[in-house]
């Protein structure tokens, strides 16, 4: 069988090498297009202050926030793992972070001239931003999502979910308003429109195979526009069975502003646990719909530090 | 990369992963003398597998009109364009693969076909390959005009590109027959897999928004019975069967008699690297050489005039393998030639399906003189 049994290795030298070029083309592209009124850090360097609960977790308006340090980190191409993106969709990456002792919660906010919140056509590729978090003391490879040794967790934001909980499901007609159709055999003498879900009943589902399977992308009732997910390495995204994590993203002013969270409990093995006076490992990253971003081809921080506020 | 042999272009190349080859390789060969667009393999499939909501611009199974033909639009000229010079020496490809023209930063060559590149799947159906020229072309035969028809469906390869560019190996290729298949509980959308199959038969549904792709019926094929696109082909162009790399053809094994042997089938652009297990059988009547080497690597010389020669009673064995096209429903393992019939086997031996090479022929007298009745053709 033609397989995953991939040759490609990620060493070391090569993940410390990559940081330290992609660093250098960071630091001067920053220094060329930034106007930010504070200094970019080259690699995060984050304080979750602690605040009385709740969290803002799904408001990146709220007023709480103020409460927060926020931290202007440099954000690169992603080189390491094929496919790339060699060149940043932006320069850097506003970040904050509050907790309540019982969720960790975080403000991205980032410049983006155009909303994409659409994935419907093959062509259109939807905004997104995540969040890693590796163990406390985490070695420059855990940068790569994570290691079959040093596990991380995600929890990653998409604005065609967001779309999707804010307007509905964003079906056929939302790319293709006039799309036109005899039937579609499973439905037939079904009432116009056929909108999913409500068009469609269990029995007609295996037309929808994603969905008839239980991919978390498939399901055209979303709960959250946040998926928490486990890695061990690059290609190894996988969701956690519990799904909690929570969220909300606001495209204004040609820019994204969302804030996510996660419980600072683990719910599933492999989870990262977040305790109060403890530092981990932290990086983010930022997917550009209009550049096709996806996957791999991404833009991201450097790993650096996450101190939770005792 | 790792480094795989590719017998199709006669040499070792690049491909991202070991090659570790299926127990056995399921593949077909379509005699594109034969196929008359009527579409009913593509509507076949149509109504089995991509008959649901999102699925509407998707033909697992096409059949485009060559030379202008394409769906999507123009995917050949795009990906050989973007290939450089695709020099043969002999049997062995000196030009890149898809795979060794990989850009930098990239896991293969390719592009992202737009949406409007699909909106044409009949596009240049029956057009010859020039404007119609009145005083060229009436009344003068043979014309020397041509197009044919080329039915497509995934082809399964041995080193596929949807496989080689899926970051998460979301696509496998089964151990036990070959059959490239998409896993849609694992698949997150990212359409590299669109991006990179050079054949475009990877698609993105609009409403599950990950990818989908031909399965070659498998829950058909793991029975012993053919696809669906094959079983219903009106013109009988499609043998299905297991085909053996070379060293190991079996003369009685129809795919290996026709690959192998007889060498009158030959895969679809050899030169991008993927050794498709689809083979051609290719048009005799088209007078450009070059596009056919083009489409199917330098055998179509051989290929053409081995077909004519068993279409002018000179090759039995090759008129009967040919004619056990979609005799029955059952895949066939094994064949014979005997007594003026072509007799085909399954996996176990037992025989399944006996046609003769030539139908039996009445011709009743003009006149009738039981009834007193002339019979002739008008009705």
């Amino acid at each position: 069988m033609t397989g995953p049994t991939a040759t490609r290795t990620l060493t070391r030298r090569r993940v410390l090498g990559g940081l330290a070029g992609a660093a250098a083309v960071a630091a001067s592209v920053a220094g060329c297009r930034l106007r930010a009124p504070r200094p970019v850090l080259e690699e995060p360097d984050l304080v979750s202050a602690r605040v009385k609960p709740p969290v803002p977790a799904d408001d990146p308006e709220s007023p709480l926030w103020a409460q927060a340090k926020a931290a202007e980190v440099a954000v690169i191409g992603q080189v390491m793992v094929p496919p790339t993106k060699p060149a940043a969709a932006v320069a850097s990456l506003r970040v904050r972070s509050l907790h309540d002792g019982t969720r960790i919660a975080f403000l991205l906010e980032w410049t983006d001239p155009a909303e994409d919140a659409l994935s419907v056509k093959t062509t259109q590729f939807t905004d997104a931003c995540g969040v890693l978090l590796g163990p406390p003391d985490a070695e420059p490879l855990v940068w790569m999502m994570g290691t079959a040794e040093a596990p991380v967790t995600l929890i990653h934001w998409r604005a065609d979910w967001q779309r999707d909980l804010d307007a509905g499901f964003q079906d056929l007609e939302a790319a293709f308003p006039n799309a036109a159709f005899d039937f579609y055999p499973p439905l037939v003498g079904a009432r116009h429109p056929l909108r999913l879900p409500d068009a469609y009943p269990t029995a007609a589902r295996m037309w929808l195979p994603g969905w008839q399977t239980g991919n978390p992308l498939s399901q055209p009732l979303k709960e959250s526009a946040v998926q928490k997910l486990a890695a061990r390495g690059p290609g190894t995204v996988a969701p956690f069975a519990t799904q909690d994590a929570v969220g909300r993203g606001r495209w204004r002013d040609r820019g994204w502003k969302v804030a996510l969270a996660k419980p600072m409990a683990s719910t599933d093995v492999g989870e990262a646990v977040l305790i109060a006076g403890q530092t981990y490992g932290i990086a983010f990253a930022v997917w550009s719909g209009g550049e096709r971003d996806r996957g791999a081809r991404k833009s991201v921080t450097r790993l650096g530090r996450l101190r939770v506020d005792a | 990369m790792a480094r795989v042999f590719n017998w199709q272009i006669g040499r070792e190349m690049d491909y991202p992963f070991e090659g570790a080859r299926p127990r056995r390789q399921a593949g077909a060969v379509f005699d594109t003398n034969k196929c008359i667009a009527c579409q009913t393999c593509t509507m076949a499939c149509k109504t089995t597998w991509t008959s649901g909501k999102g699925q509407e611009y998707m033909f697992w199974n096409n059949v485009e009109t060559k030379p202008w033909g394409a769906y999507p639009l123009a995917w050949d000229v795009r990906i050989l364009e973007s290939l450089d010079a695709q020099a043969w020496r002999g049997p062995v490809y000196e030009g890149r693969t898809i795979f060794e023209a990989t850009p930098s930063g990239e896991r293969a060559l390719g592009y992202l076909p737009d949406d409007l590149d699909y909106a044409y799947p009949n596009r240049g159906e029956d057009e010859i390959d020039a404007p119609l020229d009145p005083d060229a072309f009436y009344l003068r035969l043979p014309h020397d005009r041509w197009f044919f028809y080329l039915a497509r469906i995934c082809n399964h390869c041995t080193y596929p590109a949807c496989l080689a560019s899926c970051p998460r190996t979301a696509i496998y290729k089964r151990p036990e027959d070959g059959i490239v298949l998409t896993d849609q509980q694992r698949c997150r959308g990212y359409r590299e897999c669109v991006k990179n199959c050079p054949y475009k038969k990877v698609f993105y549904n609009h409403v599950t928004r990950i990818a989908e792709k031909c399965v070659l019926c498998y829950p058909a094929v793991e029975r012993g019975f053919q696809p669906r696109c094959m079983r219903t082909c009106i013109g009988k162009i499609r043998t299905f069967g297991y085909i053996s790399t070379p060293e190991a053809a079996n003369a009685e094994n129809p795919m290996d008699f026709l690959v192998h042997v007889r060498k009158v089938a030959l895969p679809l652009l050899p030169q991008l690297g993927l050794e498709p297990n689809v083979y051609f059988i290719p048009p005799v009547h088209v007078g450009n050489q070059r596009f056919l080497d083009m489409l199917f690597g330098p055998g179509t010389g051989a290929a053409v005039r081995a077909y004519r020669a068993a279409m002018e009673g000179a090759d039995p064995e090759l008129l009967g393998v040919l004619l056990l096209n979609v005799s029955t429903d059952r895949i066939i393992h094994r064949f014979r030639v005997a007594d003026g019939r072509a007799i085909g086997y399954d996996e176990t031996g037992r025989e399944i399906v006996r046609v003769p090479l030539r139908e039996p022929v009445a011709i009743r007298p003009f006149h009738d003189a039981r009834v007193g009745a002339y019979r002739h053709n008008v009705p």
